[in-house]
């Protein structure tokens, strides 16, 4: 990747789909009181780390419970709501008719759908969605267009983050879905593909 | 049956804090007003001391982020929320997300004139008056009542003026001139209403 970082990266505080386990895709619920804290957490803890250096860029997706993750996380770093870049290219991978679903029942209900999925994860497209392939496309595509800047803050999604850190760290494919999808800490990506976890 | 109802401004927005109008356009709750929503459900768990209740919600953005928030303290299922579009707030059609009151004032002279002549009657372009805010929250407030019970209501600065106004019977500056806190919030009970304060942490 050409950017050199520092980026940070981070992930919206748990929803009300999330605790009830299920997929948001580009659907959307509010942060629960646990979500609204942790923002909170990683906001202080990003604050901590820029200390006292002003976010070059701060983007968001421009999905609910992001926007809402952000303008906490902005207060906390002394950045202008405002200001915040909202990017489509950052929504989480969507799911299509699957948005929305409880992962049990998904499993139980469209059992082949979901047996070829599991065959292949990286390409297999859900009913009206997008495949992880396609996400890293446009992934790919904001990370080539990011400014010599930085630092940078970015607040997106689980899948998205995923697929953003396997691209940043040049791994294969198959090996980005196996990363985690932290809601207490974010990650520092710096050059050389490398990153570090920064607890909140 | 008697009914109580609780009535719910959200919490301070990032529009909020920048005097930018929102009507049904939306920003997110700052830190402080996600603050404030906790601080409102504490107070409001005291309140209802386990008494059962509904709870309503305007569906924008910074009203399911409240609700949310307040949910979680009352440990009450977000999921059984009656999001009804009559708790939105005021809408200024064309001019929702305004950059704030005196800017549109300079930009709409002609607008603001008339305005300043009725403002219970006014609309924006494409947007409500005062008088359609009422006439869509009057049937919801007699719904409540005449269900009787505990109604727990997250909603807006105008659309709450407006039910208040209808509650004490007040007149159209009366109504104009009541305050829209977000540290503290109104309880309707037979034909008063209280106001009950919140203890920020």
């Amino acid at each position: 990747m050409s950017h050199t970082g520092p980026l940070y990266l981070l992930r919206h505080g748990e929803t009300i789909w999330n605790r009830a386990k299920r997929l948001q895709g580009q659907k959307d619920t509010p942060l629960t009181l646990k979500g609204a804290r942790q923002a909170e957490a990683m906001g202080h803890a990003l604050a901590r780390e820029l200390a006292g250096t002003p976010a070059a860029m701060f983007y968001a997706s421009p999905l609910g419970r992001t926007r809402q993750t952000a303008a906490i996380v902005a207060d906390q770093i002394a950045h202008d709501p405002e200001a915040i870049l909202h990017d489509d290219r950052l929504m989480e991978v969507t799911f299509g008719i699957w948005d929305g679903l409880n992962i049990e029942e998904l499993r139980a209900d469209h059992h082949d759908a979901w047996q070829n999925r599991l065959k292949d994860r990286w390409r297999f497209v859900p009913p009206g969605g997008e495949s992880y392939q396609m996400v890293g496309e446009r992934v790919g595509a904001f990370i080539a267009a990011l400014p010599a800047a930085h630092p940078i803050v970015i607040v997106a999604h689980g899948a998205h983050n995923r697929v953003f850190r396997g691209l940043w760290r040049g791994m294969q494919p198959e090996d980005f879905l196996a990363l985690d999808e932290p809601q207490d800490g974010f990650y520092r990506l710096e050059a050389g593909g490398t990153e570090t976890f920064i607890q909140a | 049956m008697t009914a109580t109802i609780y009535l719910i401004r959200h919490g301070e927005t990032t529009w909020n804090r920048i005097g930018r109008l929102q009507g049904q356009a939306d920003s997110p709750l700052t830190l402080k007003g996600t603050r404030q929503a906790e601080a409102v459900g504490h107070a409001l768990r005291a309140e209802l001391a386990e008494r059962p209740f509904r709870f309503w919600s305007s569906p924008l953005a910074r009203t399911r982020q409240t609700s949310a928030i307040i949910c979680d303290v009352l440990g009450h299922d977000y999921e059984t929320i009656t999001f009804d579009d009559r708790l939105m707030e005021i809408t200024l059609g064309d001019r929702d997300g305004y950059a704030g009151w005196r800017e549109l004032a300079r930009d709409f002279p002609e607008e603001a004139e008339i305005r300043r002549k009725d403002p219970w009657n006014f609309r924006h372009p494409n947007g409500e008056s005062s008088q359609m805010v009422q006439d869509r929250v009057r049937p919801i407030l007699a719904e409540w009542k005449a269900k009787g019970g505990v109604h727990v209501v997250v909603s807006h600065g105008v659309a709450i003026k407006i039910l208040r106004g209808l509650q004490l019977s007040l007149t159209e500056a009366e109504t104009f001139a009541l305050d829209r806190p977000q540290e503290a919030f109104h309880r309707l009970h037979g034909d008063g209403i209280d106001v009950i304060g919140v203890t920020m942490p």
